[in-house]
């Protein structure tokens, strides 16, 4: 990988409607624009790509989307992070609203509460879990 | 320049079994092996390469870590995640692969409670200035 990469960046938004979001690609723009958390964002009728671990630190809505094929277990799209302060890896999300959105392999780590909030959701239509 | 969505160049990738003092990004490496059907970046040495993230790692089967640096933290469980379910979504799958003299940034570790507590205990047993080892 020793040549010049290229890409079409997907911008700084803070609106993204009807758009392909590749989840490491937005958080890497961000990291280049001296940026540790995705913050402030609205997606609206996107389809949010992985892979990534996303971890919503504050303020983060999720309005009627599917949160991504879970096989009919919630779980299998979470992880528990085992060490005590700080995440490595993951995404974090703040502040940020998510409607009608569409997430592909995506999983959700962060607070036990906020585990538990998401495994009492049902899955939806194949194998989706609607929030 | 390479257009990184270029599809010969992705499946190019994908067939490379050496990378040697490279950059890798794993996320991209790991959309390249999805687009050509391998859920699992298998059969490859990374020596001296940075491993870059955001990601989680999850190392499926016959995974040698040789003189890496694992990442900066001051606790190595800090790097890892346990997974609740059955199956694992979201993380990139790993197999038969050795990562010799390697460097992981924003890279976090998945797997069984096993895999996990070694690699914790030998980044304790390693762990020196800059980064814990493994």
């Amino acid at each position: 990988m020793s040549e010049t990469l290229t890409f079409q960046p997907l911008g700084p938004g803070p609106d993204y409607s009807n758009l392909d979001i590749w989840l490491p690609l937005l958080f890497h723009e961000a990291v280049l624009r001296g940026e540790s958390v995705l913050k402030g964002k609205t997606f609206t009728n996107c389809r949010i790509q992985g892979p990534a671990v996303v971890v919503p630190i504050s303020g983060c809505q999720f309005d009627a989307c599917n949160m991504g094929s879970a096989d009919g277990d919630m779980r299998n799209l979470m992880f528990q992070p085992l060490g005590p302060t700080r995440l490595t890896g993951a995404i974090p999300l703040s502040d940020c609203l998510f409607r009608r959105c569409d997430f592909v392999g995506v999983a959700y780590t962060g607070a036990p509460d906020f585990l538990e909030q998401l495994q009492g959701l049902p899955t939806g239509p194949g194998g989706g879990a609607p929030a | 320049m390479t257009d990184i969505h270029d599809e010969a160049f992705g499946r190019a990738m994908v067939a490379r079994t050496e990378f040697t003092n490279e950059a890798v990004w794993l996320p991209m490496l790991s959309a390249y092996h999805l687009n050509a059907g391998e859920p699992v970046i298998s059969g490859k040495t990374f020596t001296d390469c940075v491993i870059e993230g955001p990601a989680v790692l999850v190392a499926l089967n016959d995974v040698g870590l040789d003189g890496c640096n694992m990442g900066v933290t001051s606790n190595p469980m800090n790097l890892m995640f346990k997974p609740l379910g059955d199956k694992i979504i979201g993380a990139v799958g790993v197999a038969n692969c050795r990562f010799v003299r390697c460097r992981f940034v924003q890279v976090g570790f998945t797997g069984p409670e096993t895999f996990l507590n070694e690699l914790a205990a030998s980044m304790n047993a390693s762990a020196g200035e800059g980064g814990v080892g493994a």
